[in-house]
């Protein structure tokens, strides 16, 4: 188990966000976490990278207890993830965005830099064809020295997940990667996601769009805080009946 | 870059030329603000509006002064000693500050330059109090002997900031600044960063004031006051906040024109600073270099379209 | 005593002027201390160059600092579009010319604005300066009209709006010029009324407005983020620390201490006692 959840339970004042979650994420799977607008996906996912202290319970990633980490510690253990609002560096260019977030590998130390090492030399141009690399894999490859706040919406989100990406995570946490996207882009994200499993990234999503469905191993759905069903993609989807009474129509795709 | 090797040469050839020590004297106070200004701008690379400057040149100048007049030690070893004394406690006294958005951190640091000055006043007779501590050792006999440290020094100084911003060590500063949300998701950790940047700003600012109080042979506290930083802060954002040679061009245009050019009007230079302030904040936010740039872009934008014409053109 | 207590207000006014501005226009208005300082000078000008009666120079200084602010915010502040780098140097640009100015018509040494009630009052067992009273009375009647209009008007609660939701405020029609205005009007106000304050009981130097301002920067910060009531309170204290002990110490040592006790609370306690964020 890559990552295992236990009675996750996060309280702000009177109002529990999460209450008493629990689920796991294998190594080399892709999850999705699905439920209703503030259903708390978001908030799990602060929770585990450390952005919101949980109120109580336990999250154990790759055999370390991160529960009480704060996110640069969880990134430097090796989850990443994109933001809903999807926020970049505006003013760093796509690139430029790209090559800052391999900041911890490979890491050169403050000596390295400074001094212009050969250590460093080399990681830098190791980054640079990295960057690219990635870039490539996501679709950004023409624009790279376009600014990032001047990039449409559908390829910011793009960036985004580029951005996840470099810090090389063995767990990436995409936060509602398919909003705001038209179906053309909906349709490379997805393929996107496909060769990033294949390259050894275990992927958690949480989203509101099904069309997720069709990629996920598994599927984790949740509602006012609560686990309410998991299961494959097909036996959740069979059940979207219940999950219409419960949701309302508009949720079924 | 050649522009720069050739100032240098220039400077370096300057003291054989000119009789005068109050143009020397004056360069060197330009040499000294050069390094302080642009250290200062390389901490608001991490975002940090830092109004505390003035105390560190000044808490150099007593890390430097005080060992020298009471227990002896030479200036070879008072001056880095200053220098590393700013440093950490920069480093120290950053810590709480370090999370702060832009104008609280701004407002904060301006109590602390504030306190600082208040308890190195408050130092009785070790200290000098408001009169400051006088005695300290001077360095060299000869004027120009100072003249060349300070060049050296000024040189020296700002290779290592130049290293500082344009390697990843600036990138960090630079994504900590934008979005420290960001920053944190990709392993660059924000109170770190930020310290590191007060620290090495610190150092070099508390470096060129012990440098500078062994040439003046006195520390006083009005010196290091609210009224320096501002100073400096203002030879940045004249010069150009968002550009390496920024501070410098500041100081040039606030500090050398008007002491070597403008020497009588200088009752009336606070009008004229404060009419250069307001045409800058108006028209060119980015600075002396700001404005250049922009020039620059409007004329590759002419010669283009003058190109595109004359290809066009049967 | 009284001294402490006056000290005290003339702190709680100054905070709440500056703000009104840092809140409601998100400015750090770092000319604070110069609009402080030069409406004491002009002040004093009134009384003692032109002659004028306490009463009437007053509230003229404070109605002239007043309008000074909405030309201000209006000419200078708006333009640089809450840009803070190009705010900082408006703010310089204009405390420079203010201080200047002043010190060029009436010079760099300790002056004092003439009492307006001259003569002192028995107060129990202790003999006050009448004018520590009256500046006292006046200062009280300030601030309570003060705590009315942010908690109890409908101006005040379109303040209180902006302080905490602009967008949601704007959605709300509640126009942007006029709370500008306003924040500017009265945070300039007060800076005049501490100003002529402090000037008439303290001595009058152009280094006051900057030492009280950033004396007053450490109670804004400690009353926390979007606090008016925080200032209140923080202020009170800062004026018994400021004014009550250096009966007891050296002067120097007085300001050394209150401020390291002052920054101790901001490292225990960065986003400050009273705010909500």
């Amino acid at each position: 188990m890559l990552l295992e959840i236990k009675d996750l339970t996060k309280n702000f004042g009177g109002l529990a966000a999460v209450s008493d979650f629990s689920m796991d994420v294998a190594e080399g799977e892709i999850v999705g976490l699905i439920g209703p607008n503030g259903a708390g996906k978001s908030t799990v996912f602060n929770l585990i990278t450390g952005v919101l202290p949980a109120t109580s319970g336990t999250i154990v990633f790759d055999g370390h207890d991160i529960t009480k980490k704060l996110p640069d510690q969880v990134a430097r253990l090796g989850i990443g993830r994109t933001f809903q609002l999807n926020p970049l560096f505006p003013d760093f260019t796509v690139l430029e965005n790209v090559t800052s977030s391999f900041d911890l590998h490979p890491r050169s130390t403050l000596f390295d830099i400074f001094f212009n090492t050969g250590k460093y030399r080399r990681n830098e141009a190791f980054i640079q064809v990295k960057a690219r690399e990635i870039l490539e894999l996501v679709g950004l490859l023409d624009e790279v020295d376009e600014l990032a706040k001047n990039l449409p919406h559908g390829h910011q989100k793009m960036l985004g997940v580029a951005r996840a990406l470099a810090t090389k995570p063995r767990l990436l946490l995409l936060d509602e990667p398919l909003a705001g996207m038209n179906p053309g882009e909906i349709q490379d994200s997805l393929d996107a996601i496909r060769s990033m499993r294949a390259n050894g990234i275990t992927v958690l999503i949480v989203e509101h769009n099904m069309q997720i469905l069709t990629l996920c191993d598994r599927v984790v759905v949740i509602s006012f805080g609560k686990k309410i069903t998991e299961g494959l993609p097909e036996e959740v989807r069979a059940n979207t009946e219940v999950i219409s009474a419960y949701f309302g129509t508009d949720y079924v795709c | 870059m050649s522009i720069v090797g050739a100032l240098i040469v220039i400077l370096a050839l300057l003291p054989l030329g000119i009789s005068g020590t109050y143009y020397m004297h004056v360069l060197i106070l330009a040499f000294v603000y050069v390094v302080i200004s642009s250290s200062w701008r390389v901490v608001s690379i991490s975002g940090q509006f830092n109004i505390a400057i003035g105390a560190f040149m000044g808490i150099g100048a007593y890390a430097a002064a005080i060992p020298n007049v009471w227990l002896g030690w030479p200036p070879w070893v008072t001056i880095p000693l200053g220098a590393v004394a700013a440093a950490i406690l920069g480093a120290v006294l950053a810590f709480p500050f370090a999370r702060l958005r832009t104008i609280y951190y701004a407002m904060g640091t301006l109590f602390l330059g504030y306190v600082i000055i208040n308890l190195i006043t408050a130092g009785g007779k070790t200290t000098g109090m408001s009169t400051g501590l006088g005695g300290v050792e001077p360095l060299f006999s000869n004027r120009a002997h100072y003249y060349y440290l300070a060049l050296g020094l000024m040189i020296v100084s700002m290779l290592c900031l130049y290293r500082f911003e344009f390697s990843r060590i600036g990138v960090r500063m630079k994504a900590v600044s934008q979005s420290h949300e960001v920053a944190a998701s990709v392993g660059i950790g924000e109170r770190r960063n930020r310290i590191l940047a007060v620290a090495f700003g610190s150092f070099f600012a508390g470096l060129m004031g012990a440098v500078y109080c062994h040439y003046q042979g006195v520390a006083s506290p009005s010196s290091y006051g609210l009224a320096a930083t501002l100073w400096i802060i203002m030879y940045v954002l004249v010069g150009g906040i968002n550009s390496y040679w920024g501070p410098t061009i500041g100081v040039g245009i606030l500090l050398v024109i008007p002491e070597f050019f403008f020497r009588d009007l200088r009752g009336d230079l606070p009008y004229v600073t404060a009419a250069i302030l307001l045409i800058i904040a108006f028209t060119m936010p980015e600075g002396i270099v700001g404005l250049l740039k922009l020039l620059r872009a409007r004329v590759f934008a002419r010669r283009r379209t003058k190109e595109e014409v004359s290809v066009d053109a049967p | 005593m009284i001294n402490v207590v006056l000290l005290g207000v003339v702190y709680i006014l100054m905070g709440m002027g500056f703000a009104f501005i840092l809140n409601l226009l998100g400015i750090f208005n770092l000319a604070h201390g110069a609009i402080f300082v030069s409406a004491a000078y002009g002040c004093y000008l009134l009384v003692v160059k032109l002659g004028l009666p306490g009463f009437v120079a007053f509230p003229l200084t404070v109605l002239a600092a007043a309008a000074f602010g909405v030309v201000v915010e209006r000419f200078l502040f708006r333009p640089m579009k809450a840009d803070f780098n190009r705010t900082i140097m408006v703010c310089i640009a204009l405390s420079t010319i203010l201080v200047t100015t002043f010190n060029r018509f009436l010079g760099t040494r300790a002056l004092s604005i003439p009492p307006f009630i001259p003569g002192t009052t028995g107060l129990g067992p202790y003999k006050v300066d009448t004018d520590r009273i009256l500046a006292f009375g006046i200062g009280v009647v300030i601030l309570v009209a003060i705590i009315v209009f942010v908690d109890h008007s409908r101006w005040g609660a379109r303040m209180q709006a902006v302080t905490q939701n602009s967008e949601g405020a704007a959605l709300q029609g509640i126009r942007f010029g006029q709370i500008a205005a306003i924040a500017c009007a009265v945070g300039f106000g007060l800076a005049a009324i501490g100003g002529v304050f402090m000037g008439s009981l303290y001595n009058l130097t152009p280094f006051i407005g900057d030492i009280t301002l950033i004396k007053v920067l450490m109670l804004v910060i400690l009353a926390g983020l979007g606090s008016f009531n925080g200032i209140f309170y923080v202020g009170a204290l800062l004026g018994v620390l400021y004014g009550a002990l250096p009966a007891v110490l050296n002067g120097a040592v007085v300001d050394a201490l209150a401020s390291v006790l002052v920054l101790s609370l901001l490292v225990i306690r960065p986003r400050g006692f009273f705010g909500h964020e």
